[in-house]
């Protein structure tokens, strides 16, 4: 009980989707926004297509398709920003990196870097993707 | 600047190595470069050609051979093993058009690949796949054929399984549905809520190694496909490259019983679902483009073809299916092609006749519809991403089909084309078949550039089958908020009717608005006309439960002209095409320093004021307005043209302002083919010739027709104005080189700067600036 009274620690996986919530939070528009709508809905489709793409092609294919058809650049950023940064640092000041920077990481890593980003990158996506889920279809719902 | 595989130097250093195709399509391709990617603005949508197709291509090429020390005899020889060992019915099929399948599957490319194998890299079938297509043609074909339905649909159970999903719940409500509660036959109070099915599907191989080849898909109105923009002819057509098997292939087949005591009645009846489902309906992915349709080879133990054929006959007479099938004759040379535009692609794939089809299925609803309707009943006759068409087209070469090399100078010469009247002129048949035979740049050299055509007489069977389908609306949840059923006798009118103008004005293939792969109307299609396209196409409209509304910015038969058909005495093909070229430059030439020009179509290289549309403004791009065709009636030639005005050249939505040039021009054309036609000149008379263009043959005769002047290097001096084409430096030191088509010179044009349009292929007037023909020198002077 008397742990109650203190801030409990939060453990990877509550960090994760802390992340994540905030990061499908800063794409979701609040207005009646269509352009902005659009984003958020095309934001949601490639997120919930990531993880497979990774698992058929592995993560820098997938980032680099991404990256290519510039689908959802919020979605690199986001990745970017948890496996290099606030997933090491909690408590990071730093800005968001740019929407290359996961994969040019890959690229100039090593297999272990690109091992270990590949597990970390799919566990942060099971809640991005429950999140996505679960916005992106409220959105839709409240067109009407 | 190179691409690179998106991976770890230490990974990526090792990528040549390997020989897995499987591994290359999925996880090596070359995909990432920085610099490319890091342009802000930078055209991201060149994924197609950037990545998927040198990343095809390469697997093409690395599957010609088996990779070493894969020994794919030694594996088939065991997995006949296994399949003996089980106890399985084996059967061979080939494939008589292209296959390819897993296209959507998710990975780094979009719609590029296809089922290779986990371990070993070869192209396969999946039993599941197999199985699935097994219990569609069983549901949709064999059921509604077979007089004790509930009978029927539990040997369709048995042979498949069955589970306590949704649809099984619900098809047990539906009276009208055979499906019932399952019960032991040994004891029947007790409900078997599931089961497995009795027969196994296994994975499909192929009889060898079999090599890929490079396929493509070129989609020509992508915003009317992605956004329900009107599909007008301004589009940029977007290509996709992905991997398919072709034709001629051996598959082998296995099915086995669950366990020994399943009676043979099941395996025999799933062997003939397989097969009907193969030779009918198609394996795999595109089969309403005629992908996947395979040809029995080695015949099963337990099998009657008899069954599949009195099958297809009843589901035919029952409505569930209907078929249509003609032979269609090439009357004009076609310029067919598929990704590789070489000797062994030029064929007439069922996609490019599917595009054709759906183009002038589109002009007998556009003028009554508005765009995303007309989508919407496109999707339901011809298919979209997310479902299947209700048409599906197959084609099969019958007899004379023989690719040629063109070689425009042989043409001419062997079959005496008359001269151009002056040196400002082009032959009429290199106006009109331009980029067909061309010089160009490639590998930093320059080199002929010639396509194949398929000779006239080449006759293909095509065969359309047809199955019902919902015409429906959703709302923007996806809901389902309308819909229609629309039967086989709804839908079968509208793909033969879209094949009638196909054959009666149109044409296949490159340069097919110039005349050129026009068809001979089948026999089996003879007592069509535009009334009844347009009677069909109404009707059809009502089956959806559309009315007539405001139709959208796209050709249609409603405003289309039609110029006098020009009955034609000559044999000879070549010498109607050069002078309906002829004809169409001649009308140009009065426009030739009038924008006005632009609409006969776009990219042009005129200057001056011309009101575009907002489409054609952001492509520069619009096809040619007018369509040529030559048709046969009465055993003779016939010449037609019909033009399709224009909501955009020039911008006006009434179209009112393109309709009147256009009739110009077809009066104008027509008048002047008339009086050309009138002339029956000797070598116009003698069937045409057809050179094969291979090199190392003797030139032709070369000798031209009397009534036209011999052919001879036009006189030239500084100050004449000439029409030249941009071509590449030939220093490759990047100055504004122009060729002079009459005399073959080349020469650098001194003031760059004031040319318009430098784009290679590019035709411009020119002063000549100096010439001297003895040592073959010219220099160009821009126009200011």
């Amino acid at each position: 009980m008397a742990n109650a009274t203190k801030p409990e620690k939060k453990t990877l996986d509550q960090r994760r989707a802390e992340h994540a919530w905030q990061a499908v939070q800063a794409v979701n528009p609040n207005k009646k926004d269509q352009e902005a709508k659009k984003k958020f809905e095309e934001f949601c489709r490639q997120a919930k297509k990531l993880p497979v793409r990774i698992i058929a092609s592995g993560l820098g294919q997938a980032l680099a398709f991404l990256k290519a058809k510039n689908y959802a650049p919020k979605l690199l950023v986001a990745l970017g920003d948890w496996v290099l940064d606030k997933r090491i640092n909690p408590d990071s000041k730093k800005p968001e990196p740019d929407d290359m920077a996961l994969l040019k990481a890959v690229v100039e890593g090593d297999a272990e870097f690109l091992r270990w980003a590949t597990d970390e990158v799919l566990a942060y996506l099971q809640w991005l993707v429950r999140f996505a889920d679960a916005e992106g279809s409220e959105g839709s719902a409240t067109t009407d | 600047m190179a691409m690179i595989v998106p991976l770890p130097k230490s990974v990526r250093d090792l990528v040549r190595e390997n020989t897995h195709l499987g591994l290359q399509l999925d996880k090596y391709v070359q995909s990432w470069n920085e610099e490319l990617f890091s342009k802000p603005g930078d055209d991201t949508g060149k994924l197609s050609e950037r990545v998927q197709k040198p990343t095809v291509e390469l697997i093409a090429r690395k599957s010609r051979t088996e990779p070493p020390g894969l020994n794919y005899a030694g594996l088939f020889a065991r997995w006949q093993a296994v399949a003996a060992a089980r106890g399985a019915m084996t059967f061979k099929a080939k494939t008589v058009g292209p296959l390819t399948l897993h296209l959507a599957r998710a990975s780094a490319l979009e719609n590029a690949g296809i089922c290779l194998h986990p371990i070993y890299g070869f192209v396969y079938l999946p039993g599941t796949g197999l199985k699935g297509m097994a219990r569609a043609f069983a549901e949709t074909v064999w059921l509604p054929t077979q007089t004790d339905q509930k009978k029927a649909w539990q040997q369709i159970e048995d042979v498949f399984g069955w589970a306590p999903n949704p649809d099984r719940v619900k098809q047990i409500r539906d009276p009208h549905h055979p499906a019932e509660v399952r019960h032991d036959p040994s004891d029947p109070r007790t409900e078997i809520t599931a089961s497995s099915g009795q027969i196994v599907f296994l994975d499909a191989w192929p009889e060898k190694w079999t090599p890929l080849v490079v396929d493509i898909l070129n989609n020509h109105h992508f915003s009317y496909y992605q956004n329900q923009e009107p599909p007008g002819d301004w589009d940029s057509p977007r290509p996709v490259y992905f991997l398919a098997v072709s034709a001629g292939h051996t598959f082998c087949f296995a099915l086995a019983k669950r366990r020994a005591d399943v009676p043979d009645e099941l395996l025999q009846l799933a062997t003939e679902w397989l097969v009907g489902a193969l030779e009918y309906e198609g394996a795999g992915a595109k089969t309403a483009s005629g992908y996947g349709s395979f040809k029995l080879t080695e015949t099963p133990k337990l099998f009657s073809s008899d069954n599949i054929d009195k099958t297809w006959k009843g589901a035919l007479a029952k409505q569930k299916r209907a078929e249509f099938t003609c032979t269609l004759e090439l009357v004009t040379p076609a310029f067919l092609a598929g990704p590789l535009q070489k000797e062994e692609d030029c064929e007439l794939r069922p996609a490019t006749l599917r595009g054709m089809l759906r183009w002038w299925w589109r002009t007998m609803h556009a003028a009554h519809v508005d765009a995303a309707t007309l989508y919407r009943m496109e999707s339901a006759i011809w298919g979209d991403t997310n479902s299947c068409g209700a048409v599906r087209v197959t084609v099969e070469p019958l007899d004379n089909v023989k690719p040629v090399l063109f070689d425009k100078n042989k043409v001419r010469d062997e079959n005496k084309l008359p001269a151009p009247p002056n040196k400002r002129t082009t032959q009429g048949l290199n106006y009109f078949t331009f980029g067909m035979d061309d010089m160009r740049r490639e590998n930093g050299q320059r080199q002929r550039y010639q396509r194949y055509y398929i000779m006239p007489g080449a006759k293909w069977r095509v065969t359309m089958r047809v199955r019902p389908k919902i015409y429906e609306i959703k709302n923007d949840k996806g809901i389902v908020i309308e819909k229609w059923d629309l039967s086989v006798s709804d839908v079968l009118p509208q793909a033969q009717a879209a094949l009638w103008l196909l054959c009666y004005y149109g044409g296949v293939g490159s340069k097919s608005r110039k005349g050129f792969g026009c068809f001979d109307v089948p026999a089996e299609l003879s007592s069509w006309n535009l009334e009844k396209c347009k009677e069909v196409a109404a009707k059809f409209r009502k089956a959806c439960n559309r009315s007539t509304q405001k139709g959208c910015d796209a050709p249609t038969l409603e405003t289309m002209i039609s110029g006098e058909e020009l009955p034609v005495g000559w044999k000879n093909v070549w010498w109607i095409l050069d002078r309906i070229g002829a004809a169409a430059q001649a009308f140009a030439q009065q426009y030739a320093k009038n924008a006005q020009k632009l609409a006969l179509g776009l990219p042009r290289n005129v200057r001056g004021r011309f009101n575009l549309g907002e489409h054609v403004a952001k492509t520069n791009r619009h096809a040619s307005p007018l369509i040529f065709h030559v048709g046969r009636q009465n055993g003779n030639y016939v010449v037609r043209c019909v033009g399709f005005p224009s909501p955009e050249l020039p911008a006006d939505r009434t179209r009112k302002a393109s309709q009147n040039f256009l009739t110009q021009a077809i009066q104008t054309i027509t008048a002047n083919l008339k009086s050309a036609f009138s002339n029956s000149q000797g070598a116009a008379m003698q069937p045409a010739r057809f050179p094969t263009g291979q090199p190392g043959q003797s030139p032709g005769a070369g000798a031209r027709p009397t009534s036209a002047p011999a052919p001879s290097l036009p006189t030239l001096k500084s100050g004449d104005e000439v029409e030249v084409t941009i071509v590449e430096d030939p220093k490759g030191k990047g100055r504004l080189f122009a060729k002079h088509e009459a005399t073959g010179l080349v020469g650098n044009i001194i003031d760059p700067n004031n040319v318009p349009d430098k784009t290679i292929g590019a035709k411009i007037h020119v002063f000549i600036h100096s010439i001297n023909m003895k040592q073959k020198q010219i220099q160009f002077k821009a126009k200011k």
